[in-house]
C-alpha cells in the first residue's frame, strides 16, 4: 500500500473539508557518518481538525522526525507541509517559532518541564509567550491545573512530582494556550501502564472536549487504540493500520 | 525579555551559585585591576597637575638657563628694566622622614602677583621666613601628616646631607597641590642647595608681544624664555609611556578576565542548553533567547563591575604609592595627597566591565540563540558537532596567529597595533588548544587505564567525550596561566637586560661622586682639585670624569652626560648603531658630535648621521649623532658628549663623578682605603663606591620600579586562579548526573573522587603545558612591541625556568582544588538526587 492509497482510500478523510495538517510527498534524509539514511520517503497524508492520529512503527522508523516536521523544528528535504492551508516548509525560522508558539502544544516522553519553574509557572509559560494578560493567565492556569487534577500542586517544583503528575502538568501546559494542534511523542513511554492509561484518558478527554487535533507517537497498542486513525511508518513510508 | 523565562534562568543560578559567584568574581577582579591602575595613574597625574597649577599660579612664562641655572643678577636687571611681574625661584628635592618633597625657594615680596597660597600665613611668620636662615613653611595637611608643629626644628636631607630647619609657619590651605612642597625664602634655598648667586628660573607674567620681544633682546645667551604651560606639559608627557605601559598590564589582566567571563558564560549556556531548548520548543524566538542571555550578562557585568569598582578603589590606594614611587624614581617628584576618584574613573570602570562582559557574552548568546530545540534536548548532538568543528580550529587558529605575527611587525610607534596583535595571537592560540586537549585525552586513555584502572580510563575519555566543555575550560585556563608566564618572563628579561647592561657599563673598579644626583636644584660637584689628586694616587691606574645634568629643551627634558674619557671608557657602552667604539670616541673627542641613548633615538626617530638640536649656553646648536647606545638609566633620553665639547658650549666647569681603574696588583680594599684616606682631608663629603655596590643599588631601584608590575602580575595570577577554579569546578559540577550514574553503577566514592580529581589534574596539566609557549609568545610581544614602543628600551628575552614552572604549578594547584571539591561533594551526596534532577 503506498502513501497515495492512504489519502485515497481512507474513508475518514472527506474529499473536501480543509485539512488541519497536510503532507505532500515529504521526504527527509539524515547523514550518518559517510552514509545517507532516508527516514521519510515521499510521505503524503492529511489530518483533519478534531482527529486523533496515532503514529506507530519500530524505533528509528521516523515517527519523531515526522512530529518535528509538523511542528516546524525541522524542515523537509523535499515535499510540502501545509498547516491550516499555510505552507510550513517555506516559513523562516522566526515564523516557524511563532507558529509553534501559537498553534502547537507539545507533550514529550521525558516531560521536559522547566525544572526551575513551578508547576503553575510551567503551565503559564506558553500563555506568557503568547502575550496573554496576567489576570487571564492566572485564570487559565488554575482551570488547566484543575482539569488535570493538580490544582493543589501549583507551587511545587517539577522534581517534587511523580512521573504521572509531571506528565499531567505537561498536558496542562500543552493545552494552556488552546492550540489547534497537539503533538505527543510517546507520552506514556516513561510511565507505568496504569498511570499511562490515566494520562491518556485525561488527554483524550480534554482533546475531544476542546475539539483539538492530536498526533501522537506511541509503541503502545493500548494507546494507539484510542486514536481515530493509526498510521505505521515502515521504511520511510506511511501505511494505514486501521481505525479505532 | 519575558518574565517566566528570565525567572527560570535566575532560579537556575540559585541552584548553581558557584557558577554565578565565579562569573561575578571574574568580572569584578578584571574591573578592579583596571580601575586600580586608572586610579593610581590618574591620581599621580592629577597630583602633578595640581602641584603645577599651585606652583605655577598665574605665571605665563619662565626664564630658563642651562645646567648651571641663571645668574641672580638677571633678576635684578629685569626689575630695573620694568619687568615688575617677575619672581625668582630656586627649587630642589629634599627628603623629610623618608618622603621626598620639592623645596621651593621664593622671594615673598615678589610673590603676590603669582601665587595666592604659596606664601601665606601671618605676616610675622613671613618675616621670620625672610629674616631667619634655615626656616621653612609647610601646608597644614603636610605638617599634620609629618607630625610637625610650628616652631619645631626637624631635619631635611639634601642629597645625603641632613640639615636642621625650623617650621615657622603652617599654610592653612585646602589646595592639595601644595602637599608635596616645602616653602622657604630664596636665600635659605640657595643655602641648602649650595647655589649661592644662582636661580633655577624666573617666573614672569607677560601679556603682550612687545614686552616679550623686548625681554628676548635683553637675555644673555643660553637663557630661554618659555611658556609655563608648555614646559609643564612637556614634563608631564615624560611619564606618559610609563602610565600607558601600566595600562597595558591592566588591560592584559582584563583580557584574561574577558576570556574567563566568556568561559563562564559559555558554560552557563552549555549547561542550560536543555532548558533553553525547552524554551525554544515552547515558542521562544531566537532573538528573545539572545536578548535573555545578553540581559543576564548585562546584569552580571553590572554587579561584577560595581564590586570591581569598590575593590579597585581599595587596591588603587595601595597601588598609588607604588606608582608614585616609580614616577618619582624615573621622572619627577610627585606627592599624592588624595585619590583621583572622579566620575570619569567610575564611568570608565563600569563601561569597561559591562562592555567586556557584553562582548564576551555575544558568543554564548549566539550559541544559545542558535540552539535547535531538537538538538538541545540531545547532548550527544552538541558533542558530535563540536568534534566536527575541532579539525577546522587548527587552520583557523593558524590564520589568526599569522595575522597577529604580521601585525607585530606593523611599522610606527603606535601601541594599538601591538595590543591588537597580542589579542589575535592569544585568540589564534586559543583555537589550537581544544584539538590538542582532545588528542592528548585520546593518547592518554590507554596508559591511564593501565595505571589507574577504570577511573583512569574514564577520566581521559571523559575529557574527549565532553570536549565542548573540557576544551573550553582548558583554553580559559591556559590563557590565564600564560598571562602570568608572559608578564613574569617580561619582567625577568628586563631585569636581566639591565643587569647585563650594568655589567658592561660598570667597567671601572671604583667610583667617586658628589652626593646626590644632579637635577632639580641639586648641583653636586666634586672639589675642583679632586680629579688631579685622585689621579696621583699610586693605586689608581687611570680615571675618567663625568658630569650628568638635566637639560630642559623646548621639546621636553633630557639628560646630558659630559665625559672626559679614559682608555677604558669606550668599552663601557653597548653600541646599537655606529662605527667601532674606538672610532666613535675619536670623533667625539675631535668633532661636534654626540652619542644618543636608545629611548631618545626611538622617540625622536633619529639615528647615526642625523642631527639633534640642543639648547646650549651659546644658544641652540645642532650636533651630529655618531652612535646609539643602550641605556636604561634615563627614561627621558640621554645625550653623551665629550667634556671638551661640553665646556665649549656650557658654562659649567664642575665634575660630579670620577670613574677609576686600579693599578695592576692593587686590591679593591687597598684602593678603597687610599681613597677614604684622601676623602677625610676634603671639606665636602664625597661618595666612594665599588662597582659591585652600584650594581646592587641599581638593581634595587629596578626592583622598586617594577614592584607595581609585580603587583599587577600577582593580581593577574589571582584572576587566573579564580578563572581556573571556576572553569574546572563548573565542568565537574555540570557532570554531576554522569557521576551519579557511575556511582549508581557501582563506583565507590573514592574511585569517583579519584576520577574527578585525575580528570581535573589532566586538564590542568594540558592547559599548564599549553600555556608555556603562549606565555613565551606573549612575553615576546610585550618586550618587542609594547615595551619597545612605550619606553624605547630593547631587551634580551630570557627564559627563567622558575616562571613557566610557577605557571604549571598554578594550573595544577588550581585544578587539584577545583577537582577536589566536586569529587568530595559527589562522594557525599546520594546519587539518586542527581539522577532525579535531570
Amino acid at each position: 500500500m503506498d502513501n497515495r492509497q492512504i489519502q485515497n482510500t481512507d474513508p475518514q478523510i472527506p474529499a473536501h473539508p480543509p485539512a488541519l495538517v497536510q503532507l505532500e510527498a515529504v521526504s527527509k534524509r539524515f547523514r550518518e557518518g559517510g552514509t545517507e539514511r532516508v527516514v521519510l520517503d515521499r510521505v503524503t497524508a492529511r489530518i483533519n481538525p478534531g482527529e486523533i492520529v496515532a503514529l506507530v512503527g519500530r524505533s528509528g522508523s521516523g515517527k519523531s522526525t515526522l512530529l518535528n516536521l509538523i511542528c516546524g523544528i525541522e524542515a523537509p528535504d523535499a515535499g510540502r507541509i501545509l498547516v491550516e492551508g499555510r505552507r510550513l516548509d517555506t516559513l523562516n525560522e522566526r515564523s516557524r517559532t511563532l507558529y509553534r508558539r501559537r498553534g502547537v502544544g507539545f507533550i514529550y516522553q521525558f516531560f521536559n518541564l522547566i525544572p526551575t519553574l513551578t508547576v503553575a509557572e510551567n503551565v503559564a509559560l506558553p500563555l506568557e509567550l503568547n502575550g496573554v494578560p496576567a489576570r487571564e493567565r492566572r485564570r487559565r492556569v488554575a482551570a488547566r491545573l484543575a482539569a488535570v487534577g493538580l490544582a493543589d500542586r501549583a507551587d511545587a517544583f517539577p522534581d517534587r512530582l511523580s512521573g504521572g503528575e509531571q506528565q499531567r502538568v505537561a498536558v496542562a501546559r500543552a493545552l494552556a494556550h488552546e492550540p489547534p494542534l497537539l503533538l505527543a511523542d510517546e507520552p506514556t513511554g516513561n510511565l507505568d501502564a496504569e498511570t499511562g492509561a490515566q494520562v491518556m484518558a485525561l488527554l483524550q478527554r480534554l482533546v475531544r472536549h476542546q475539539g483539538r487535533t492530536l498526533v501522537l507517537v506511541t509503541h503502545s497498542p493500548e494507546v494507539a487504540v484510542m486514536a481515530d486513525h493509526v498510521w505505521e511508518l515502515v521504511d520511510g513510508r506511511l501505511q494505514a493500520r486501521g481505525e479505532a | 525579555m519575558t518574565g517566566l523565562p528570565a525567572r527560570a534562568l535566575v532560579r537556575d543560578h540559585r541552584r548553581h551559585p558557584w557558577n554565578l559567584v565565579f562569573a561575578v568574581l571574574g568580572v569584578a577582579l578584571g574591573v578592579a585591576i583596571v580601575v586600580a591602575v586608572e586610579i593610581a595613574n590618574s591620581s599621580a597625574s592629577r597630583a602633578f597637575e595640581l602641584s603645577m597649577e599651585t606652583i605655577t599660579g598665574r605665571t605665563t612664562h619662565q626664564l630658563i638657563g642651562g645646567p648651571g641655572g641663571l645668574d641672580e643678577g638677571l633678576y635684578t636687571r629685569l626689575r630695573r628694566e620694568g619687568f615688575r611681574d617677575s619672581a625668582p625661584v630656586v627649587e630642589g628635592h629634599v627628603r623629610i622622614q623618608g618622603e621626598t618633597f620639592t623645596l621651593l625657594g621664593l622671594e615673598p615680596f615678589a610673590e603676590r602677583p603669582f601665587r595666592d597660597h604659596a606664601v601665606g600665613g601671618r605676616d610675622g611668620r613671613i618675616n621670620r621666613l625672610i629674616t631667619e636662615p634655615g626656616t621653612v613653611m609647610l601646608a597644614a595637611p603636610t605638617a599634620a601628616r609629618l607630625g610637625l608643629a610650628e616652631d619645631e626644628t626637624f631635619f631635611l636631607t639634601v642629597g645625603t646631607t641632613p640639615h636642621a630647619v625650623t617650621l615657622v609657619g603652617i599654610v592653612s590651605t585646602d589646595e592639595p597641590g601644595l602637599g608635596g612642597y616645602v616653602l622657604a625664602d630664596i636665600a635659605t634655598a640657595q643655602d641648602l642647595f649650595r647655589r649661592h648667586g644662582r636661580l633655577d628660573r624666573i617666573d614672569l607674567i607677560l601679556t603682550d608681544e612687545r614686552q616679550m620681544a623686548r625681554l628676548r633682546e635683553m637675555l644673555p645667551p643660553g637663557v630661554r624664555l618659555e611658556a609655563a604651560e608648555a614646559r609643564t606639559r612637556a614634563t608631564a608627557e615624560l611619564s606618559r609611556a610609563f602610565h600607558v605601559n601600566l595600562l597595558a598590564m591592566s588591560l592584559l589582566a582584563l583580557l584574561v578576565g574577558a576570556f574567563l567571563i566568556y568561559n563562564t558564560l559559555t558554560f552557563a549556556v552549555l549547561r542550560r542548553r536543555h532548558l533553553l531548548g525547552n524554551l525554544r520548543m515552547q515558542g521562544m524566538t531566537r532573538a528573545s533567547v539572545f536578548g535573555l542571555i545578553i540581559a543576564e550578562a548585562a546584569l552580571l557585568g553590572l554587579v561584577g563591575s560595581l564590586l570591581g569598582l569598590a575593590a579597585g578603589v581599595v587596591i588603587g590606594q595601595g597601588l598609588v604609592q607604588l606608582v608614585t614611587r616609580t614616577v618619582t624614581d624615573l621622572y619627577f617628584v610627585v606627592t599624592v595627597t588624595q585619590l583621583a576618584l572622579g566620575p570619569a574613573v567610575i564611568l570608565k570602570g563600569l563601561l569597561l566591565g559591562l562592555g567586556v562582559t557584553l562582548i564576551a557574552a555575544l558568543g554564548p548568546a549566539w550559541e544559545a540563540a542558535g540552539v535547535s530545540p531538537r538538538e538541545a534536548l540531545r547532548r550527544s548532538g552538541l558533542e558530535h558537532r563540536v568534534r566536527r568543528v575541532l579539525p577546522w580550529l587548527v587552520p583557523a587558529g593558524g590564520l589568526l596567529m599569522l595575522a597577529g605575527f604580521m601585525l607585530v611587525d606593523w611599522p610606527g610607534q603606535g601601541l594599538l597595533p601591538g595590543f591588537f596583535a597580542l589579542f589575535l595571537l592569544i585568540l589564534g592560540y586559543a583555537c589550537l588548544i581544544p584539538p590538542l586537549v582532545w588528542l592528548m585525552a585520546r593518547l592518554l586513555s590507554g596508559p591511564l587505564g593501565l595505571g589507574f584502572g577504570v577511573p583512569g580510563r574514564l577520566a581521559a575519555r571523559g575529557i574527549g567525550a565532553g570536549i565542548s566543555r573540557s576544551g573550553l575550560a582548558a583554553t580559559a585556563l591556559a590563557i590565564a596561566v600564560s598571562a602570568t608566564v608572559g608578564v613574569g618572563i617580561m619582567v625577568d628579561s628586563f631585569r636581566s637586560s639591565v643587569g647585563l647592561w650594568l655589567g658592561q657599563t660598570l667597567q671601572s673598579d671604583l667610583y667617586v661622586s658628589a652626593p646626590g644626583r644632579s637635577g632639580l636644584g641639586v648641583n653636586p660637584v666634586l672639589p675642583d682639585d679632586l680629579p688631579a689628586r685622585v689621579a696621583s694616587l699610586p693605586s689608581v691606574a687611570e680615571l675618567s670624569t663625568a658630569r650628568r645634568v638635566p637639560l630642559y629643551t623646548p621639546r621636553g627634558p633630557l639628560e646630558l652626560m659630559a665625559i672626559d674619557p679614559s682608555v677604558q671608557t669606550p668599552d663601557g657602552y653597548v653600541y646599537l648603531e655606529g662605527a667601532s667604539p674606538a672610532r666613535i670616541w675619536q670623533r667625539l673627542a675631535a668633532e661636534e658630535v654626540i652619542l644618543i641613548s636608545e629611548p631618545l633615538a626611538w622617540r625622536k626617530g633619529i639615528g647615526v648621521g642625523d642631527s639633534l638640536a640642543l639648547p646650549t649656553d651659546r644658544g641652540e646648536r645642532t650636533f651630529e649623532v655618531v652612535g646609539v647606545v643602550q641605556d636604561y638609566s634615563a627614561a627621558q633620553g640621554m645625550v653623551t658628549l665629550h667634556r671638551t665639547l661640553y665646556d665649549r658650549y656650557w658654562d659649567d666647569p664642575g665634575v660630579a663623578a670620577l670613574r677609576l681603574s686600579l693599578a695592576p696588583g692593587v686590591s679593591l680594599e687597598s684602593g678603597l682605603s687610599q681613597l677614604r684616606a684622601l676623602a677625610v682631608t676634603l671639606d665636602e663629603p664625597v661618595l666612594i663606591t665599588a662597582a659591585g655596590e652600584i650594581h646592587a643599588q641599581s638593581m634595587a631601584i629596578f626592583d622598586r620600579t617594577f614592584a607595581v608590575t609585580h603587583v599587577l602580575r600577582l593580581l593577574t595570577v589571582g584572576v587566573a586562579f579564580i578563572g581556573i577554579l571556576s572553569a574546572l569546578m563548573a565542568l565537574q559540577l555540570e557532570r554531576a548526573r554522569e557521576h551519579a550514574v557511575l556511582r549508581a553503577t557501582g563506583m565507590t566514592p573514592w574511585q569517583l573522587g579519584g576520577m574527578v580529581t585525575l580528570q581535573s589534574l589532566l586538564l590542568g596539566l594540558a592547559a599548564g603545558l599549553a600555556a608555556i609557549p603562549l606565555g613565551i609568545l606573549m612575553s615576546d610581544v610585550l618586550i618587542q612591541v609594547i615595551n619597545q614602543r612605550s619606553f624605547g628600551w630593547s631587551m634580551i628575552r630570557t627564559l627563567p625556568p622558575a616562571v613557566p614552572g610557577e605557571g604549571l604549578l598554578l594550573a595544577l594547584t588550581a585544578s587539584l582544588l577545583a577537582g577536589a571539591y566536586p569529587g568530595y561533594r559527589m562522594a557525599r551526596v546520594r546519587p539518586a538526587e542527581h539522577l532525579r534532577e535531570a
